[in-house]
């Protein structure tokens, strides 16, 4: 099983969010990092068919998705990034209409919903009007509606926003287990979310793949450029100015600063281990006010 | 499907905006029914006019006929000459009959005046009444009826009056169908599924279809109850349309009775409602907003009304006759219908039959349309 985007532009009227993406992606888990506006939900509304590329074309098993787009919707689950719920819906109606849409015959449908709500933690809650849901627990009913179908393809657009530390660890593990011979996509800013899940990360930059691979090679292409230096208070600002920073720890009237730049940014400056979020702010450093 | 359609339907009814509609709606449908029954003109200046009315009717009741309308007359300037003039009733019947058949309508009530000032008594022979004929009442080989017809313009009234109301309820609970999901930002979520751009297109579809003809029939259902007790039963469904004098129809062309009439009117605002209901779902899934959708839908509904006030003959005239705003007041549609002038053809059947064609033919081009639109949607 296989996806694959070759030469895949999408131009609005004057922006262009996509430039001539391609890439293939086999069974495996896959982060799609970037920052604000730089393409992601443009991405995945047209690999889940809801919006026409400018140019290119996306593949499921070398079958162009928009010719198949039947036989491609059936095994696709997607969480798009924000849509209001029907508040008067329960979770459990919720999932069933989705079920519905998703062609599962009622038995089954009520058996899977409810393993899934149980998966995502929402078997207390499932029978309450979803205008009385907390953000995260919407946020996990979207993650279990894109499952329903036990998806060959899973796309999820910032699946972990608002989610507390506790319900991250369970998202993840969710994902793990149900990641075995399909292929996951998930878009987020926070870096941590799949540093530890993603098999291989995808890094979208304006529109265009910067890069991909797993994560520790990825980071290996930074390596040599993360720095800390130990700063007087009253450099600070000069230093702030000069240097991206990715950290800064205050410590009595001196502070301690992680700095990522190529060249070494002081004489005391020590190369230190670089990690994913040294690796995000590196490629979106404009961003990040530099 | 049957599940889809089942959730839709809920969707429906959760809304606000429904709930809220449903609320005003029946608001008005009592209105309606109270002025159109209860305030209408046949209890006059005293309550005991229903009953005269109905004592009238019944004497009355039977084959038309310059007998009948002599009988009928008789018995009006005695009633008026015999009582008191506060305690008499007044008697809508006979008084619409002679303000048909007596030459000089107004001159008969001086007159009485008169005669009874000076104890005296108007008598039928001195009043000239005009012949059947010379009126011109359409004939067809069974002679027309009359029978009590007072009651069945009211109920013309009514059931003309409900179909604005059903027609902007359904316009309300269309429009949403589709640009409420739109507003929500659920079309990518609903519109990658399996099903969710052919079957669910077509559920909700029927949804919105099934919800429209209920609300039609309840609200007909309604009606026809409070007319069932105003009228004392259907008493003068067979009374023939000719005869009807309030709606001056004399001379239309096809032999039907009341009742045929209000079939007529119920079949040919259902029909339209079918279409009404098609077109607002077509805007509905071309709009980003409910409100729009709202105004889209409500503004093509009126269109052809405002448009014949510009245009008044020619084949545009013509055409927008044939939509349901021009041709809902049940007296409108005999009119119209029945003349070339005003219409497509010289047959008033034939007429009918072209209008409900041409709007079963506008529900399935518009829904099909939504469909077509909805199976390739795409955001922008
Ligand atoms: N419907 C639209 N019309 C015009 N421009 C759009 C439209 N949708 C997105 N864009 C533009 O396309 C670019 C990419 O947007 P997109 O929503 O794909 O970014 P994103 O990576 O998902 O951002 P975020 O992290 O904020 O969700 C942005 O510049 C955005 O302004
Ligand atoms: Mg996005």
């Amino acid at each position: 099983m296989e996806l694959e985007l070759k030469n895949v532009t999408k131009s609005y009227d004057d922006i262009i969010a996509l430039n001539n993406v391609s890439f293939r992606l086999v069974p495996g888990v896959y982060g799609l990092l970037g920052s604000n506006g730089s393409g992601k939900t443009t991405l995945f509304r047209i690999i889940s068919g809801v919006l026409k590329q400018t140019t290119g074309t996306v593949t499921h098993n070398r079958e162009d998705i928009r010719a198949n787009s039947d036989a491609f919707r059936s095994v696709l689950g997607f969480l798009p990034q924000d849509f209001s719920y029907y508040p008067d819906f329960t979770g459990m109606k919720f999932m069933l209409y989705i079920a519905a849409l998703k062609g599962i015959n009622k038995n089954l449908a009520k058996k899977r919903c409810l393993e899934l709500l149980t998966l995502v933690g929402l078997e207390d809650v499932k029978n309450k009007k979803i205008k009385k849901y907390s953000g995260g627990m919407k946020q996990r009913l979207g993650i279990a509606q894109a499952m329903i179908n036990d998806p060959e393809v899973l796309i999820l657009d910032e699946p972990t926003v608002g989610l507390d530390p506790k319900e991250r660890v369970r998202f993840r593990n969710l994902i793990s287990s149900f990641s075995k011979n399909k292929i996951v996509i998930l878009s987020t800013h926070i870096v941590s979310d799949i540093e530890y899940i993603a098999d291989e990360i995808l890094v979208l930059n304006k529109g265009i793949l910067e890069n991909r691979g797993p994560s520790s090679v990825l980071i290996e292409t930074i390596r040599g450029y993360v720095w800390e230096t130990e700063v007087e208070n009253d450099k600070l600002d000069q230093m702030l100015m000069d240097h991206l920073i990715s950290n800064q720890k205050h410590e009595g009237n001196r502070t301690v600063l992680r700095i990522i730049s190529i060249e070494k940014p002081a004489p005391n400056a020590k190369q230190v281990h670089p990690t994913l979020e040294d690796l995000y702010l590196y490629y979106f450093r404009e961003e990040a006010g530099r | 499907m049957k599940t889809i359609v089942k959730y839709e339907m809920e969707k429906i009814q959760q809304n606000k905006t429904f709930i809220g509609a449903l609320v005003i709606s029946l608001l008005v449908l009592a209105g309606i029914l109270y002025i159109g029954f209860y305030q209408a003109q046949l209890y006059g200046i005293d309550r005991n006019g229903v009953e005269h009315y109905h004592q009238v009717v019944e004497k009355s009741t039977g084959e038309f006929n310059d007998q009948k309308v002599k009988e009928v007359l008789t018995n009006y300037i005695d009633h008026y000459q015999s009582d008191n003039v506060d305690n008499r009733s007044f008697d809508l019947f006979s008084w619409e009959i002679a303000n048909t058949f007596i030459a000089n309508g107004e001159d008969v009530y001086d007159q009485m005046n008169n005669a009874m000032k000076q104890g005296d008594k108007l008598t039928i022979d001195q009043i000239s009444i005009k012949s059947i004929k010379e009126i011109g009442f359409a004939e067809f080989l069974e002679p027309l009826k009359v029978g009590s017809f007072v009651t069945w313009k009211d109920l013309y009234n009514v059931t003309s009056q409900i179909f604005l109301l059903i027609s902007i309820l359904v316009i309300l609970v269309c429009c949403l169908v589709f640009s409420s999901d739109t507003s929500r930002n659920m079309n990518p979520l609903l519109l990658s599924t399996k099903l969710g751009r052919k079957q669910l297109t077509i559920a909700k579809i029927i949804a919105a279809t099934f919800f429209s003809i209920l609300v039609f029939l309840s609200i007909h259902a309604l009606s026809l109850g409070a007319f069932f007790i105003y009228n004392g039963g259907f008493t003068g469904w067979d009374t023939s349309i000719q005869t009807n004098v309030s709606m001056e129809l004399f001379k239309f062309p096809v032999e039907l009775n009341q009742l045929h009439v209000f079939g007529l009117a119920v079949a040919l605002q259902f029909i339209g409602l079918l279409a009404i209901v098609a077109l607002t779902l077509y805007v509905s899934s071309t709009t980003r907003s409910p409100f729009s959708s709202l105004l889209i839908a409500l503004g093509l509904f009126l269109l052809p009304k405002a448009l014949t006030q510009l245009i008044k003959r020619g084949p545009i005239y013509h055409l927008l006759n044939l939509f349901p705003i021009n041709n809902y007041p049940v007296k409108d549609f005999l009119t119209l219908m029945s003349t070339e002038k005003e219409f497509f053809f010289d047959n008033f059947m034939q007429n009918m039959i072209l209008t409900m064609v041409v709007l079963v033919a506008i529900t399935i081009i518009f829904n099909f349309a939504v469909y077509q639109r909805m199976k390739q949607y795409q955001e922008t």
